[in-house]
């Protein structure tokens, strides 16, 4: 910043100026229309005495239209910047130097009283903030409102005072989440959470505020902070008559606000071509780098380098145990409820624990408050509606959103035979109350269901659903004092019905029951200091079920699989601290502890020998509520952010995770029946180490964001599976097992543009993901002891997404995705037993699929852009991989008739045409 | 977790209209290096017993590479020990234990030491009982594919197993399927290299061939566990009525194998890494172990399994069906003579009908008329006549 000294310098004459307040003689007239800021100020420098300093790239955007007719200068400035977030400084008799924005007049106190040297005395203070807040008044009409926070009487010398604000739509009366507050003269602002609150700690002043919403009028106003306090502010709907008006404001970064930190707009959601016309949150985070899909039309997702079953996937504080329809064709969520989707893969703070890779939270909506909001759609999988009902106006409203599939009509039209005999559906429903008892008091309770069923051919069933329910209290104690107390309840359970042959037909039923209490305070003590403290109480109950005989005529026989307990409980403490406006540092501790509890019945083997039923010594019987097994472990999160300038920043961290529940499966993607299991006193919790860093840099000029991030994972005790593992017939899952260390590492680099017509994204991952499993005898090796790649290694991922948006209402949308194929293992030779080839395996993951690559496009077509209408429609119409391209899922090998035959097997090898109809109520602005 | 894996492939596989399983061949530089493969079985219906001793190849080439020179014996727990020696055929070393030597519940275990001196030995595998073949059937189904429209008929077979409390709890089935098949013209009237030759009476001789396939494909059964020792409906092969197979006579030989746990858990685990299909969740293929290893380093485990077994066997003959339809089997059909005669001989002359119905003398292709040339013998087996 060369210009900021003589900025400092315009200061101190400024302020003589205001001492000695000098009559000026020049009087300008003249009308200027349309004209830029250079043309005007070279055309008064032309008639009169004056000189203009600026840079040009501040006024670029400011068109002049003036009438004037003897206005003193400061009074022909004034009109001309005051709609503007531009200020200036006069200084007689010609010199005029326009000042970016409009925040000097508030830093100068600091600046006068840190460069002469004086302590700050309350003093001094209040005499230059009034001398503001005449000047301010002055200057600015009555128009502008004055909000009010607190009184004088409770300001207290010196002290900063702590705001809440609520910020809500004026014409629903939802809560605006993610809502902005920003003073600019500070350049400091808040983004509001999920209930709509923001919190800001300032100075007793007067502050000039603005308040942003995505598609809401920007609302400026000035704060008159006395003290700690509440105040509520409504935004309107932007109704735009001609293009859209691109601010280029201060926003946060909201990709870089946290290392490894993912953040999907709800727009995102709608633009993105997917399969089956269904908007879909976790095909969105796949485009992400570092998020990768084993394969096509497969549940979960690898995220840096992790198993699939290290992602907590919460709704609102549910977590769900199982977030794909149709074994991961969608997800299990109505994306028109979310209101914010965040995946933190970095740094994680200290309130989240539990799975080693990631937590994807999804945040619903908290509802219209003010008037009935109902929208909807129908695609050729499914159709989804969503009401919003204000209970109590203003305080209270009731969300509802079902979907369901009719996916049989399509299954009738497939080639497959098995498939035109099958039937498949699946629903989701979920339901949201939401109370503003007051400024310091909310309630939110959210209750959700999930359900997927599938008959394969008449002999086999398949069904399986979550549900959960949650209560959420927030209560206030002052502005920066919250507390937040939630009682959770999951339960994941599926069922299978194998029945293609009779005598080993059976029926299989898991249950997994989740009881949750967490409570949390938070503290904003001051601008520089935030601090999160809470417990986590985590019950699980789990019942992985009987295998029962199916039919009369199955001689299969019953085993228990059994059932596990265990008491997950943690506390952690979160801590933000800043040094200065650059550097901030992130400490947290989690401390979690996990106790198996019985009954259970747990065998002992022989010291130095494999878990096999051979090398049983002995077997314990625990009684309820017994302790078996016991692990503490202290979780350390740390970060740093240092804001090199206002365009780029650095930032570290370090994360440790800790895992008590896994996932059984011996397949490389989750399968419908994989069965979650807590570790045990065989088992040992996984545990990961994170070293992450990252670089950010803003390009404000064409409104790019970059950013890179690197990051390297330990993790211990990670589970594989031992060759040809079954987890039906055993309650003795350690025989299946073995545990190995895994090394991941990568870089991701992802450069985005989010304003303009052509808006979207490009993102690098290079990441490499590696196993080793190398116990102290032979029996506990995989791979003899050697180090492979798991199966979701892919080195090489790169997704490109792209909107258009040609007009007002048609808009373009493409994704690319790109990645190495998997590994895989391949034979190395072929033998002859009893006359027939068989194949004889390489080391393990020693090969690779093909690469993966997909391209496709959707295009959408809005409804009339009529601001007063009932309801407003748009339709997109979509191609998923409009090259046909067959990717491979896998390749294996078949010993037929005495032939060895090689084959590849992909889950969809054509371009898929779908069209589907979105509505809702009111106009095209309205979400 | 398995069998709905099995079943999902296919649902997904298709979903969309499009999944699909495609010949695939990769292309990769495997370091291959040849392991040694012993492949042997001793069974209770007969004195001369083979061991086969062979190398793997690559997965370009598969072709059968037999080792010669090694020295085979297997021994019972008794220390009897019985000698085998290569047959003719390389790689295949016969050996002459007599059926009473083998004896239930004895325990026998294979020795080799190759021509390069390195010794491999098996563990001890017991002669499990072995119950009657049950009952061996057919259905006539109906299987649909890819194309709505087009429906495949065929013959499902099937078994029923009967154990007791005495027999074991695992088994293997190897199947051979004999069927009658018939040439379309017998022999009449040929151009050979000698000249034309026109029979008074058309030779027969070749016209009825029996061929007889052991049928390439793993079938084993556990029943451990189950309330009963039986199990019914096992899924056997299906033939479909596209070919003469079901056209005049069927018969399929079922030989049942007796098996240790640890034979079953060998072969159960070569099916499913090699006759099973991959589902859209994916496996991870695994090693599949056999009990012959390296005495001096145990690591060293030979491919292949040394077993023994009791045997029995069961044999059915399938007449043809009611609902199977032959109608659009067309195997052979005479080609027109246009223009010259071509080179080769002999030329076989027969006569045949047009599209439109009219009879056309025209050329025999020489598999048509001698039967012999498909594999076949025109020897009757002596079985062929039971019902």
């Amino acid at each position: 910043m060369k210009f900021s000294l003589i900025y400092i310098f315009a200061f101190f004459v400024f302020l003589l100026d205001l001492a000695g307040q000098e009559k000026n003689n020049i009087q300008i007239s003249g009308s200027f229309h349309n004209i830029t800021f250079p043309e005007f100020a070279s055309q008064l420098e032309k008639q009169y005495q004056l000189h203009f300093y600026f840079e040009d790239k501040w006024v670029s955007a400011l068109v002049v239209n003036l009438e004037a007719e003897n206005l003193t200068v400061p009074a022909l400035m004034e009109k001309l910047l005051l709609p503007t977030l531009l200020d200036f400084v006069y200084q007689p008799p010609g010199t005029i130097f326009i000042l970016p924005d409009k925040k000097f007049i508030h830093q100068l106190p600091e600046y006068y009283l840190s460069s002469s040297g004086l302590d700050s005395t309350q003093n001094q203070q209040r005499s230059l903030t009034e001398m503001e807040q005449k000047y301010l008044l002055g200057r600015q009409p009555d128009r502008i409102k004055t909000i009010v926070i607190g009184s004088w009487d409770k300001a207290k010398a010196g002290k900063m005072a702590v705001i809440t604000g609520k910020l809500t739509d004026e014409e629903t009366g939802e809560s605006l989440a993610g809502a902005i507050i920003y003073v600019p003269e500070l350049q400091k602002g808040a983004a509001s959470d999920a209930n709509g609150f923001a919190t800001l700690t300032l100075k007793p002043g007067i502050y000039a505020v603005a308040f942003q919403y995505l598609g809401m009028s920007e609302v400026k106003g000035n704060l008159d902070v006395r003290s700690d306090g509440y105040f509520s502010v409504t935004l309107k709907k932007q109704f735009h008559a001609i293009d859209e008006v691109l601010v280029h404001g201060q926003k946060a970064q909201k990709r870089s606000s946290k290392l490894g930190m993912e953040n999907v707009s709800v727009k995102t959601m709608k633009e993105l071509p997917t399969l089956m016309g269904e908007k879909d949150v976790m095909k969105v985070a796949q485009m992400l780098p570092g998020i990768v899909s084993v394969g096509e039309g497969s549940a979960g997702v690898n995220v840096r380098g992790g198993n699939a079953d290290q992602n907590l996937f919460y709704l609102n504080e549910i977590p769900v145990y199982n977030s794909s329809h149709l074994f991961g064709f969608f997800s299990s969520i109505n994306s028109d409820i979310i209101n914010n989707f965040t995946i933190y893969k970095g740094q994680i703070p200290a309130e989240y624990g539990g799975r080693l890779s990631s937590v994807f939270n999804v945040e619903l909506r908290k509802g219209h408050k003010n008037t009935f909001f109902t929208q909807g759609g129908i695609s050729p999988v499914s159709a989804n509606a969503e009401i919003e009902i204000p209970v109590v106006k203003e305080k209270a409203s009731l969300i509802l959103s079902g979907r369901s599939s009719y996916s049989d009509w399509i299954l009738k039209r497939l080639k497959d035979p098995n498939l035109r005999n099958s039937k498949a559906s699946f629903y989701d429903f979920a339901g949201s109350f939401d109370y503003n008892l007051n400024d310091k008091n909310q309630i939110n309770i959210l209750a959700y269901n999930s359900n997927d069923n599938f008959n394969l051919n008449g002999y086999t069933e398949y069904a399986y659903g979550n549900l959960g329910a949650s209560v959420n209290y927030v209560h206030r104690f002052s502005p920066g004092l919250k507390s937040s107390v939630s009682a959770i309840g999951s339960s994941y359970n599926f069922e299978t019905i194998e029945k293609s042959s009779a005598s080993k037909a059976y029926s299989h039923s898991y249950e997994l029951n989740h009881y949750e209490f967490r409570g949390s305070v938070s503290w904003l003590a001051n601008e520089h200091h935030t601090f999160k403290a809470g417990t986590d109480l985590i019950m699980y109950d789990l019942n992985r079920g009987v295998i029962n005989p199916y039919g009369e005529e199955s001689l299969r026989p019953s085993i228990n699989l059994g059932s596990e307990r265990g008491l997950e409980t943690s506390v952690f403490v979160d801590d933000n601290i800043s040094l200065g406006p650059r550097l901030s540092f992130y400490a947290g501790l989690r401390f979690s502890m996990f106790t198996e509890l019985g009954p259970k019945t747990v065998r002992e083997y022989l010291p130095g020998t494999s878990f096999s039923d051979t090398n049983v010594s002995s077997t314990k019987d625990y009684q309820n509520g017994d302790r078996i097994s016991n692990y503490n472990n202290p979780e350390l999160r740390a970060g740093m952010d240092f804001k090199i300038s206002e365009n780029n920043s650095v930032k570290l961290s370090f994360t440790q995770m800790t895992q008590y529940v896994f996932m059984l499966s011996n397949s490389i993607s989750i399968a419908p029946n994989d069965q979650w299991k807590l570790v045990d006193s065989h088992i040992k919790p996984p545990k990961s180490e994170q070293y992450s860093a990252g670089y950010y840099q803003d390009f404000n000029k064409h409104g790019l964001n970059a950013s890179f991030e690197l990051y390297f994972k330990q993790v211990h005790h990670v589970v594989e599976y031992k060759d040809g593992a079954d987890f039906l017939s055993s309650p003795y899952v350690e025989t299946a097992i073995l545990q190995g260390d895994q090394n991941a590492y990568g870089a991701e680099f992802m450069l985005s543009k989010t304003t303009g017509r052509l808006t979207g994204w490009l993102s690098y991952t290079h990441s490499r993901s590696f196993i080793t499993v190398n116990g102290e005898n032979d029996w506990a090796d995989i791979n003899q002891g050697k180090k492979y790649p798991s199966n979701y290694d892919k080195p090489h991922v790169l997704n490109t997404f792209l909107n258009l948006e040609i007009s007002r209402r048609f808009a373009l949308s493409s994704n690319l995705s790109y990645s190495t194929g998997r590994p895989v293992t391949l034979p190395q030779s072929v033998y002859y037993i009893d006359e027939q080839p068989f194949v004889d395996y390489s080391g393990r993951n020693e090969y690779r699929i093909p690469d993966y690559l997909r391209l496709d496009v959707a295009l959408r077509i809005e409804g009339n852009l009529k601001v007063k209408k009932p309801m407003h429609s748009y339709w997109t119409i979509g191609v998923y991989n409009l090259t046909g391209r067959s990717n491979a899922n896998s390749i294996f090998f078949l010993s037929e008739k005495g032939r060895l035959n090689g084959y590849k097997y992909s889950v969809i090898g054509v371009p898929i045409l779908t069209i589907s109809w979105n509505w809702k109520l009111g106009n095209y602005e309205s979400n | 977790m398995k069998a709905i894996s099995q079943n999902l492939v296919v649902l997904l596989s298709v979903v969309l209209l499009s999944s699909c399983i495609e010949r695939y061949l990769p292309v990769t530089e495997l370091n291959f290096s040849p392991k040694l493969v012993i492949d042997g079985m001793i069974a209770n219906n007969e004195s001369d017993h083979e061991i086969v001793i062979s190398e793997s190849s690559p997965t370009e080439n598969p072709v059968f590479v037999p080792v010669s020179g090694c020295k085979v014996s297997v021994e019972d727990g008794h220390g009897n020990s019985f000698l085998f020696s290569e047959s003719k055929d390389k790689g295949h070393y016969v050996g002459r234990i007599d059926a009473a030597q083998i004896v239930i519940g004895e325990k026998y275990r294979l020795h080799v030491k190759t021509s390069m001196g390195a010794e491999y030995v098996s563990s001890y595998e017991e002669l499990m009982p072995c119950p009657e073949v049950d009952r061996v059937y057919y259905e006539v189904q109906t299987k649909q594919t890819e194309n709505p429209d087009i429906t495949e008929n065929g013959l499902q077979f099937y078994i029923d197993f009967k154990g007791d409390a005495n027999s074991g709890h695992f088994y293997r089935w190897q199947l051979t399927q004999t069927y009658e098949y018939h040439s379309k013209w017998p022999l009449d009237k040929w151009l050979g290299k000698d000249g034309f030759h026109d029979l008074e009476e058309p030779d027969y001789s070749n016209f009825v061939c029996y061929r007889t396939d052991k049928l390439k494909s793993v079938y084993v059964l556990s029943t451990d566990g189950f309330s009963q020792n039986k199990f019914l409906k096992y899924k056997l092969h299906f033939v479909e009525d596209q070919t003469e197979v079901l056209m005049y006579k069927y018969s399929l030989l079922v030989n049942q194998y007796s098996l240790t746990k640890r034979a079953y858990n060998y072969w159960e685990n070569l099916r499913k890494n090699n006759q099973e299909t991959v589902d859209l969740f994916g496996k991870q293929p695994a090693n599949v172990k056999g009990n012959i290893s390296n005495v001096n380093d145990t690591t060293d485990v030979a491919l292949g399994y040394f077993g023994v077994s009791s045997v029995k066997s069961k044999r059915i003959m399938v007449t043809p069906v009611e609902g199977l339809n032959f109608n659009h089997f067309l195997r052979c059909q005479a080609d027109v003579i246009d223009g010259p005669l071509p080179g080769e001989r002999p030329l076989y002359f027969v006569t045949d009908y047009d599209a439109n119905g009219n009879i056309y003398t025209g050329l025999g292709a020489p598999s048509c008329i001698d039967c012999t040339l498909l594999g076949g013998t025109t020897v009757k087996p002596p079985y062929w006549d039971e019902k």
